[in-house]
């Protein structure tokens, strides 16, 4: 009986380290908002840092959003003067760095909602990355593009 | 002190004063060279003020909106579009907190109006009324025929191209010039400004420009 219950504790921690090692930190998430514009335009833009921790390089391919139909990674640029905007495909986090995603430069733009949205509701996103893994982070619904201060909306996840 | 400074003392002066000169050039950049305003900005100032042609485009309620509506007062004029979710939003919540700041520096009879020339019209004559009073009730949403809109860039040397437009899409791409154009009273292009927009230096830039020019237009008159 007590070596049945050695077994049983041994394979629990086992599996405890092996979830422990799934669940280690992927991506880090910080001042995750989602900005509303006027309720005629169903177009919103999504604003982030997201930091990997980790010693490998991850990249994000595609992102998706429980409150929109499509979201897309570009980017905003301003070449001689010319605004414009390009998709990005592929977005490299390097380890150790953060990408930020803010006005006038990187952004997510999230299209179709699919339920009203209001200043202060939450919108969860997923971050899918090049090896399938998802990454959700919690944006908070805002009037204003600027960050607020301390952190609002994290997410550390693997699966 | 001496009343004659030795040669290696003046030197050292004259080469400091130099320096203090070039750098306030470099800092002012080509405002300073027009000899206008103190602050940094990226901006252009016309050392002659161009005259805008006679356009004839619509506000966001349908009535006419042309040279008439710049006439007797200052105007800040952007470029965009309704679905853009980047630049456009972020540029009119700037300009109108450049607005706000504007307002403890010039009297309110001189507050220039913010006038938001949509380059998209399918996508955002339908919508513009609504769009322009969610950032600020001053802002005015203008729009019109396409031929209308791309002369009326053109007059404010600015730049708009539409591309991947398909019959019954409506992701296509709109590509605009980001610079804000200042027109005076008298319907002249006196300054381009380029983004980013930071309110308290775009509102003294701004501030300084227009009574720049107003002593000008003083002096010739």
């Amino acid at each position: 009986m007590r070596l049945a219950l050695l077994f049983l504790a041994a394979t629990c921690m086992a599996a405890a380290g092996q979830v422990h090692a799934d669940t280690a930190l992927l991506l880090v998430a910080s001042d995750a908002r989602l900005v509303l514009g006027p309720p005629t335009i169903n177009v919103h833009a999504g604003y982030l840092e997201v930091r990997n921790p980790g010693r490998t390089e991850i990249i994000i391919e595609s992102v998706s959003s429980d409150a929109h139909r499509r979201v897309h990674i570009h980017r905003s640029k301003i070449i001689d003067g010319i605004a414009t905007m390009e998709p990005v495909d592929r977005l490299p986090v390097e380890p150790g760095a953060a990408v930020v995603f803010e006005p006038g430069a990187l952004h997510l733009m999230l299209t179709g909602p699919t339920r009203t949205i209001t200043e202060g509701d939450k919108v969860v996103i997923q971050l899918k990355l090049s090896d399938q893994r998802l990454v959700p982070v919690t944006m908070r619904a805002s009037r204003t593009a600027q960050p607020a201060h301390g952190h609002a909306g994290h997410s550390s996840h693997a699966h | 002190m001496s009343q004659f400074m030795p040669t290696n003392m003046t030197s050292c002066l004259a080469v400091q004063l130099l320096n203090v000169v070039l750098m306030t050039i470099a800092l002012g950049g080509t405002a300073l060279a027009a000899g206008t305003p103190s602050v940094a900005t990226d901006a252009r100032v016309y050392a002659k003020p161009k005259a805008l042609p006679e356009f004839a485009l619509q506000d966001a309620d349908g009535r006419p909106f042309t040279n008439e509506q710049l006439a007797g007062k200052w105007s800040l004029i952007l470029l965009g579009f309704t679905h853009c979710p980047d630049i456009c939003p972020f540029t009119l919540q700037n300009l109108a907190h450049v607005r706000q700041e504007m307002s403890t520096r010039v009297s309110p009879s001189r507050l220039p109006q913010i006038v938001f020339l949509a380059v998209d019209p399918e996508r955002d004559r339908p919508v513009l009324a609504e769009y322009v009073r969610y950032f600020d009730e001053a802002i005015v949403g203008v729009s019109g025929e396409w031929s209308e809109i791309k002369q009326m860039v053109e007059s404010l040397d600015g730049f708009v191209r539409i591309t991947g437009k398909r019959p019954g899409a409506d992701d296509y791409t709109v590509h605009h010039s980001a610079v804000v154009s200042l027109v005076s009273p008298e319907g002249k292009l006196v300054a381009g400004i380029n983004p980013p927009l930071r309110a308290g230096e775009a509102s003294i830039f701004i501030a300084e420009t227009m009574l720049q020019y107003s002593r000008k237009n003083a002096k010739t008159e």
